[in-house]
This record gives structure tokens, C-alpha cells and sequence, in this order.
């Protein structure tokens, strides 16, 4: 991941509040674990996505760290059944796009995209890309590969 | 009265409620922010916000600040650090902590020797002039992570330090 800046558990604990909340959501723990609290992983119940996945559940990785009053993230979402990853990161690896974009990895089609928040708060920019991830680009993504 | 602002909508409602919403945007607040500020951003009224602000300043969970005249709010990192300590020494045995401790500090050794390099700066630093992408990200992984633990060192090592008198302080009585 190489994000740069510092993790504020407190933080975390807002995000882990939002994921526990979301329908598809089963589980959310820390990553490696409680103790070092690296980052977030959520698993995603395959039967509940349009269109249902399976049999392994979906991931939800959520990192997200502060430098001065800069946030950086990566929420990244793989389906190992649908063979692709995709996710909205505000990093320094696309310059090009600006601050925040949304790339989708698969073997064969793939892409990048600039992206716009309108929040700044890491538990609404968190609830908007659940509803995007969920309601549109999972639909779409998976009809294409 | 309540506002349209403050109605949930059809599908959060099922899952998550404004209040619930300030409160989980709440626990971001790094840098100083007026409750108007809060609202905008979590889509509710600035009365809204103020009064599960208020209560999240009772509750040692927010401190305020007073700013021109206006009320400003911000995480109280004190006291989530103590939160923090206390549910380490709650929810971990002192072996698990103290292997936790050891295997964080056996790895940022590790890296040193590896670079030959003392802190997560200097290994960022090492990246200019790399030509190998695969190294580069490598190496920002490694400062990422590294700058990570040396956060988490200190948060552990408070919660074996006191960890016995913890023990007996959270004993329920008989």
C-alpha cells in the first residue's frame, strides 16, 4: 500500500461503525490484528450482491492515514470469484488524474478515472463509495468481464 | 420541528441513523471543526450536529476549543489513547502483548539492517534516484508501515507497562 502519513485509530473506529452498518457487510476486523491495527478488512456476502458472487466472500480493504491536515486512503474491493479488484485511492500514483481516482484491475480490460468528493469527512466519502461500489459499479463491472 | 435535512433517507435509515452518522463522522475530527462545519458535511441541520457534539464532549470523546468567538471541535487524542491502552490490557493477555511488542520492534530492526537506514524518512529519502519501480513501491510500503509501528509501539508498550494494576482495577468484585 505505501501510504504516506500516520493511522489514527480513532479514525478507524468511525469507518469500522460505517462498514458494520452497510446490508452486504458480514464482518469487519483489523488487519494483521487488533493489536498493530493496520487496516480495516471487511468481508462482503457474495449471495447479496447484484449480481451474486461466489462461493468465496468479497474483501473490503480500508486504509486511511493523515498527514498534516491531508488525508491519503485506499478502499479497494476484490472479488476473487469474478476475477477483478477495483477501488477509489487518494495516493501520489496517478498524478495525472488528481488527488483522488478510481481504478478497476482485471487481466484483460482495465482502467483509471479522476474522482470527486464532495466531503472531506473519512466516514462520508466512506458511505459514498460503499453506495457506488454496491449499487453501480459492481453491476456494471461485472458485465463487462 | 424537525427539518427535511434531518430525515433520514429511505435506504440509510435501515442501516444507519443522522445521529449515529454525526457521531461515526465525529470520531474524524483531527483538526479543529464548528459544528456548521459537521452538519454541512454530514447533511444535517447545525442544531443537529451541536447537540450529539455536545454529548460526545461529555462523554471525554471530543474537547472543544473556543476560536473568534466560535466553538470548535476536535477528537480528544488523550483520552482515545487511553481508551486505547485500557482495551489493549482488556482484551489481550500480557504474553500477547508483550510477543506483539517484540515481533513490531524485530521488524523495524530488521529494516534497518536490511537499508542502513534509522528511520522511516530516511527510507523514503533512498528512494529518489531508483530506477526499479518494484523496489520503489517496496520501499514506500515499508515506510508506510514502518511509520505505522512506531506509532503502535508507544500505545503497547503504555498498555504492559501498568498492565498488572489494570488487571486488578478491572476485576469485577465477587
Amino acid at each position: 500500500m505505501g501510504l504516506p502519513g500516520t493511522i489514527d485509530s480513532s479514525v478507524y473506529e468511525g469507518l469500522k461503525d460505517v462498514l458494520q452498518r452497510y446490508p452486504v457487510i458480514t464482518a469487519v476486523a483489523y488487519e494483521p490484528d487488533r493489536i498493530v491495527k493496520q487496516f480495516l478488512r471487511a468481508r462482503v456476502d457474495p449471495s447479496r450482491l447484484v449480481p451474486p458472487s461466489g462461493p468465496e466472500p468479497p474483501t473490503l480493504d480500508i486504509e486511511w492515514r493523515f498527514l498534516e491536515n491531508e488525508s491519503y486512503y485506499r478502499i479497494h474491493y476484490a472479488d476473487s470469484n469474478a476475477g477483478f479488484n477495483c477501488g477509489w485511492h487518494r495516493d501520489d500514483d496517478h498524478p495525472e488524474l488528481g488527488p483522488v481516482h478510481f481504478q478497476f484491475d482485471h487481466p484483460v480490460t482495465g482502467e483509471r478515472e479522476p474522482v470527486h468528493f464532495e466531503q472531506c469527512v473519512p466516514t462520508e466519502i466512506l458511505w459514498t463509495v460503499l453506495d457506488r461500489l454496491f449499487e453501480e459499479r459492481i453491476p456494471s463491472l461485472t458485465s463487462t468481464v | 420541528m424537525t427539518s427535511d435535512r434531518d430525515r433520514d433517507d429511505g435506504r440509510t435509515q435501515a442501516s444507519m441513523t443522522r445521529g449515529e452518522r454525526v457521531r461515526a463522522a465525529a470520531r474524524t475530527l483531527r483538526t479543529p471543526r464548528t459544528a456548521s462545519w459537521l452538519a454541512t458535511e454530514t447533511d444535517v441541520s447545525a442544531k443537529t450536529a451541536k447537540k450529539y457534539l455536545d454529548q460526545l464532549v461529555e462523554d471525554n470523546v471530543l474537547r472543544t476549543t473556543e476560536q473568534g468567538g466560535q466553538t470548535l471541535y476536535c477528537v480528544d487524542q488523550l483520552m482515545a489513547t487511553y481508551r486505547e491502552v485500557a482495551s489493549l490490557q482488556r482484551d489481550h493477555h500480557r504474553e500477547e502483548l508483550t510477543d506483539s511488542l517484540e515481533s513490531m520492534r524485530a521488524r523495524i530492526t530488521d529494516w534497518k539492517d536490511e537499508y542502513d537506514v534509522e528511520t522511516p524518512g530516511e527510507l523514503r529519502a533512498s528512494i529518489a534516484g531508483l530506477e526499479d519501480r518494484a523496489e520503489v513501491e517496496r520501499r514506500r510500503d515499508i515506510a508506510g508501515e514502518w511509520e505505522h509501528l512506531d506509532d503502535r509501539i508507544p500505545v503497547v508498550r503504555a498498555a504492559l507497562n501498568e498492565y498488572e494494576w489494570a488487571t486488578k482495577r478491572d476485576a469485577l468484585p465477587a
